[in-house]
């Protein structure tokens, strides 16, 4: 019963219909940062650059801002990719932000690629407010890695491997 | 040798410092709580002595803390405690966050040439075998002399980092797969303290004023249910908590009841942070936490 729940309460990762591969179309969650990196995905915009639709935005104050666990809860709830974005080193609105996202999040991708999860699965980039090209290319970028990867499976319940649990 | 020391130094410390128990192993290894001399001479250290006891002592030291009905700090009655090299260096990084104050605590350290598995037919535990802690780096007297320390030993996470991603995960969830998710390993860790954690929702504090809406918004970063997702959830998600923190002191792995090898995690943690950041949990006195720090010259090359 419960594991039939959880099969249908999460269906990661299928944007597509009909055909499965070749459709696959990766679900990225962004988490781009209030001061460069939104800024620049609006630049991008007005700048009327092409780039992938696959990325869902979410705007923090600060790539400080976001902890391993938001990575997680992404992932764990379906996406097939995560990207946090914010400003170049030295450029942060909160003078230290974006270096104490680095750290943290570093090993957070280590510590993913040691449990055998891609670690392109997981991406970082510097986007500040003037880059509105280079936050096109890094989107364009993202999604073909993860594209490349398929569908987020390990975080996936599945019936053979949780049964009854 | 060692028991008669501990136990002389004990009782001295209970009648001068007016300690309000000491906290030790009894002769069969289980934790031993002394509160009169009478108590204090079943103290004993020996290869028994398995669990990590500073666990107890920061409950021991919290229940104590709090404020009178006019708004004082309660009296910490001092607290002694016997560690051995690894405990000590939790005892350390407790120091070093604040969480305990050295005046509240007397220890009395034990040089350890490792402790005994029980349920491996009397085997040293793996974190023994090879340890780089033996000897306590925090202590008031030590009660044998010092010993012998071994280089720190990553063979086995090197050959888990040389697998192909497909492999390790396999070996992951295999792994997984069998964590009944328990939260023993939380529980046991030294470093673990928080009141209300956040991967175990039954954790968090209700009071009989909080009310439904709170309850219903309190986030559940990791579900109740047991399967592979989820575990494997809470396990990353421990890591980030422990990085620059966890001394390997073995305690999560000690406590498994499905005997995971959980200190496969946190060793190949406390391998990055010495990595990438040259970085050691409690490796000096008053250091500041890894990821309260930042350095404009780390890493950088992993970000687009």
């Amino acid at each position: 019963m419960s594991g039939s729940q959880a099969a249908q309460g999460t269906e990661p990762g299928t944007l597509a219909t009909g055909s499965a591969e070749a459709k696959f179309e990766p679900k990225i969650v962004a988490f781009l940062c209030n001061w460069c990196s939104y800024a620049g995905a609006d630049l991008a915009g007005v700048s009327r650059l092409q780039y992938p639709p696959n990325i869902r935005i979410i705007r923090v104050m600060c790539s400080g801002r976001i902890s391993p666990m938001l990575v997680l809860r992404a992932l764990k709830d379906g996406a097939d990719g995560v990207l946090v974005s914010g400003c170049h080193p030295g450029d942060c609105h909160y003078l230290k932000g974006n270096l104490y996202a680095r750290r943290n999040l570093q090993l957070l991708r280590s510590m993913l690629e040691y449990y055998g999860i891609e670690a392109d699965r997981f991406q970082m980039s510097w986007v500040s407010a003037s880059e509105g090209g280079k936050f096109a290319d890094v989107v364009k970028t993202a999604v073909e890695k993860v594209r490349k990867l398929g569908p987020n499976t390990r975080f996936k319940v599945t019936e053979d491997r949780d049964g009854g649990a | 040798m060692s028991d008669e020391k501990i136990r002389e130094e004990a009782k001295k410390a209970l009648r001068e410092r007016g300690l309000k128990c000491v906290i030790g192993w009894s002769a069969d290894g289980t934790p031993f709580f002394a509160e009169t001399e009478e108590d204090i001479d079943k103290l004993s250290f020996n290869k028994d002595c398995a669990n990590n006891l500073v666990t107890y002592l920061t409950t021991e030291i919290r229940s104590q803390r709090g404020k009178t009905r006019d708004g004082k700090d309660k009296i910490v009655k001092p607290v002694g405690i016997v560690v051995r090299g690894c405990d000590s260096k939790a005892l350390r990084l407790l120091l070093n966050e604040n969480i305990l104050l050295r005046k509240e605590i007397f220890i009395i350290g034990v040089p350890c040439t490792g402790v005994v598995d029980k349920h491996s037919g009397g085997a040293l535990y793996k974190k023994c075998v090879k340890c780089a802690t033996r000897n306590p780096v925090v202590y008031d007297v030590l009660a044998s002399e010092k010993v012998q320390e071994d280089e720190k030993d990553y063979s086995e996470i090197e050959a888990i980092e040389r697998m192909s991603p497909e492999e390790r995960w396999k070996f992951w969830e295999e792994i997984f797969a069998d964590c009944i998710r328990c939260h023993a390993c939380k529980r046991a860790c030294p470093v673990c303290y928080c009141d209300e954690c956040l991967l175990d929702p039954t954790d968090v504090a209700i009071s009989p004023t909080t009310t439904a809406d709170e309850k219903a918004h309190r986030p559940r970063w990791v579900e109740r249910s047991v399967n592979v997702r989820e575990n494997l959830v809470y396990h990353l998600a421990r890591m980030p908590h422990l990085a620059g923190r966890c001394v390997d002191c073995g305690e999560c792995e000690r406590v498994c009841p499905k005997r995971l090898p959980l200190r496969l995690l946190t060793a190949k943690l406390e391998k990055d942070v010495k990595e990438i950041f040259c970085y050691e949990a409690a490796s000096e006195e008053g250091q500041k936490p890894l990821i309260a720090m930042s350095k404009m010259e780390d890493e950088n090359e992993f970000i687009m």
